[in-house]
């Protein structure tokens, strides 16, 4: 079932959390809502679970109109980050309580229970409370208790912010094979960007109560449509490089790097102050593009790669290099910026050029 | 060095509580098995104050009369006391205003208490006198003054005391819950009233159990409520073990029965105090 947004406004008092927001949602897919704190990522989720009210605009769950809907007649389901489950009841009790209350038949209630706890791996946690549960077995339950209530949209909000590294990322794998499995339509909220990237279908990248980009994930990436999205997605971040535009050149102090490789989507006049973005991985030694001398001034051993630090000029330059090339490297050091897959922002309106 | 210090700062306190707390109710309970009457006297005689203790109709009157007290100031207490703060906790417009409205008359002494629900309960200036004059002349209400219903006009005066603190506990409990809980009963469609019933109130159930000691507490040891409300009577049907107690020592001048009087109530809060601790003992094992 989609889920559409459109002309979402919503203020708490003199200030606005969101501005004219619209999201559109296709069957089926995972959009992932990804921002700082306090850029109204929550919010939005919120307003489309309707647990809060909304100033203006409207919101279509499965192409109805749920705007003046209580929470419960929206056909949704929730997942929390602090989990939220019930602490005197066993996780039986959690999962089930609210079909209880349904009075849904009790064959119904415990096949769609053996359903989720089988799905889930939680069959022999049934009969605990949630205080004896580990953070990772608690948010298994969470999502089995939104998946007996056979939603067909999942809200989630920021539920692997609780765990620890290592049962985050089982967590983000157990989340990615239930949506291959059940194919529900989720949004997802989340201020991590590796989060993002592995479970999104299409991420909606959210900046001051706006939403600066919707894209897919490769997309968002290799093509940022804004500065801030550019240097918010992508870890180790792109390089940022502050330039004059003339001529089919980036002048950087009085360094001239060529542009032909460069697609631009308008072109800009001539003179025009901007940013070159160019992520780690497209400056290389002896790489594709546009060859510049720097100084190496070190280098940071990741395991799979290491990320090499030049001095370009004023401006520090980091490399995603391989680490045996990156042990030999040391003094003067000639480097490629690979100008066709770099990115270039205009910076008084920080949009894509 | 250190140590030592603070062992020498602390010894008074350490010494005040050993005899004055410890060590008098030791005293008192040796006392209650001897043969004292007017001045303490050592010649152990056994049970023999306690046997005369429960042969003795005014103790039976005020030990019977705890339990009845007890049990209706505890109900009545904690399910008015649940209930206000439930009611302000859906509502929270006002907020801050009946929470200090209800918690005034926990601010109040007891003896201020008992005598303005004296005034209001008696009979020829209080609420009957009111509803007379207001064209009912055969209206009665006159239970202050009877000896099978007095005891229940103690217990109007003490849940209207004690009700606002319940409340205030209760409401910080409540408030106490994480929001994220109501957000998911609500995307559930699960009612308010089955939210508290079976989610809140059972979550809060250490605090109803710490409600229900603080209140057991007062019940035991109140004495001056009965003092300034119906000075035990009429006659001494609403007498309580503690009034019995002060009396019996200071103006009847039987340190005997009133030192035995005194170890019963011991005992009781003791037995009052006893599930609390199992269930905190129990709770800290798991």
């Amino acid at each position: 079932m989609s889920v559409n947004v459109q002309g979402l406004r919503k203020s708490y008092g003199a200030l606005d959390v969101l501005k004219d927001i619209n999201l559109d949602v296709r069957e089926g897919e995972f959009t992932v809502l990804l921002g700082p704190s306090g850029c109204g990522k929550s919010t939005l989720l919120s307003a489309i679970a309707g647990l809060d009210p909304i100033n203006a605009g409207r919101i279509d769950i499965a192409g109805i109109d749920v705007t003046d809907r209580d929470p419960a007649a929206r056909g949704i389901a929730m997942v929390f980050q602090s989990y939220a489950l019930y602490p005197t009841m066993t996780v039986r009790g959690n999962m089930t309580f609210g079909l209880r209350v349904k009075r849904l038949p009790k064959p119904e209630i415990e096949k769609r229970l053996t359903w989720a706890a089988d799905m889930l791996q939680i069959t022999d946690l049934l009969d605990r409370k949630p205080g004896q549960l580990s953070g990772g077995q608690r948010q298994r339950v969470a999502i089995g208790r939104a998946l007996v209530q056979q939603a067909r949209v999942f809200l989630f909000d920021e539920p692997l912010s609780n765990l620890d590294a290592k049962l985050r990322a089982e967590m983000r794998v157990e989340i990615k094979r239930l949506h291959r499995e059940l194919a529900p339509t989720v949004v997802y909220v989340t201020h991590d960007q590796i989060e993002a990237m592995t479970l999104a279908s299409r991420i909606a990248v959210m900046r001051g109560g706006r939403i600066e980009q919707y894209a897919t994930p490769d997309e968002l990436y290799e093509r940022p449509a804004t500065l801030f999205v550019a240097g918010f997605v992508g870890a180790p971040a792109m390089n940022f490089l502050p330039v004059i535009l003339r001529g089919g050149v980036a002048e950087l102090g009085a360094l001239r790097i060529p542009l032909d490789a460069y697609r631009f989507t308008s072109p800009p006049a001539d003179g025009t102050p901007a940013v070159l973005g160019v992520r780690p991985e497209h400056v290389t030694i002896g790489g594709p593009g546009v060859a510049v001398a720097t100084e190496t001034l070190f280098m940071e051993p990741m395991g799979a790669d290491t990320l090499g630090w030049f001095q370009l000029g004023a401006q520090r330059l980091s490399a995603r290099l391989a680490p045996q090339l990156a042990r030999g490297i040391d003094g003067a050091q000639t480097v490629a910026l690979d100008i066709a897959n770099a990115s270039i922002f205009d910076q008084a309106t920080e949009l894509r050029l | 060095m250190r140590s030592l210090a603070a062992r020498l700062v602390l010894s008074p306190t350490a010494l005040i509580t050993l005899v004055c707390f410890y060590g008098c109710a030791v005293w008192t309970a040796y006392i209650s098995l001897t043969r004292s009457s007017f001045f303490p006297n050592y010649e152990f005689s056994g049970i023999a104050q306690y046997t005369r203790l429960f042969s003795t109709e005014r103790w039976n009157v005020a030990y019977a009369n705890m339990f009845i007290f007890g049990v209706l100031l505890v109900a009545g207490a904690l399910a008015l006391g649940i209930i206000l703060a439930l009611m302000i906790d859906r509502n929270v417009r006002g907020e801050g205003f009946f929470r200090t409205i209800m918690l005034y008359p926990l601010a109040m002494s007891f003896i201020v208490t008992g005598l303005a629900w004296q005034w209001v309960l008696s009979p020829s200036i209080g609420v009957q006198h009111f509803v007379r004059d207001l064209g009912f002349p055969d209206f009665t209400f006159d239970w202050v003054a009877r000896q099978d219903r007095a005891i229940y006009t103690l217990v109007f005066a003490g849940v209207w005391h004690q009700a606002g603190l319940i409340m205030a506990i209760m409401l910080a409990g409540l408030r106490g819950v994480d929001r994220d809980i109501w957000k998911a009963t609500r995307i559930e469609g699960i009612p308010v009233w089955r939210v508290y019933l079976g989610i809140v109130l059972p979550m809060l159930r250490p605090l109803v159990v710490t409600c229900v000691v603080l209140l057991s507490v007062a019940v035991v040891k109140s004495y001056d409520l009965v003092v300034a409300m119906t000075g035990g009577g009429p006659g001494f049907a609403s007498d309580l073990p503690g009034k019995f107690v002060v009396e019996f020592s200071f103006e009847r001048a039987n340190i005997g029965q009133a030192s035995a009087a005194a170890v019963v109530m011991l005992g009781s809060i003791f037995a009052a105090l006893a599930p609390y601790f199992y269930i905190e003992m129990r709770r800290k094992a798991t």
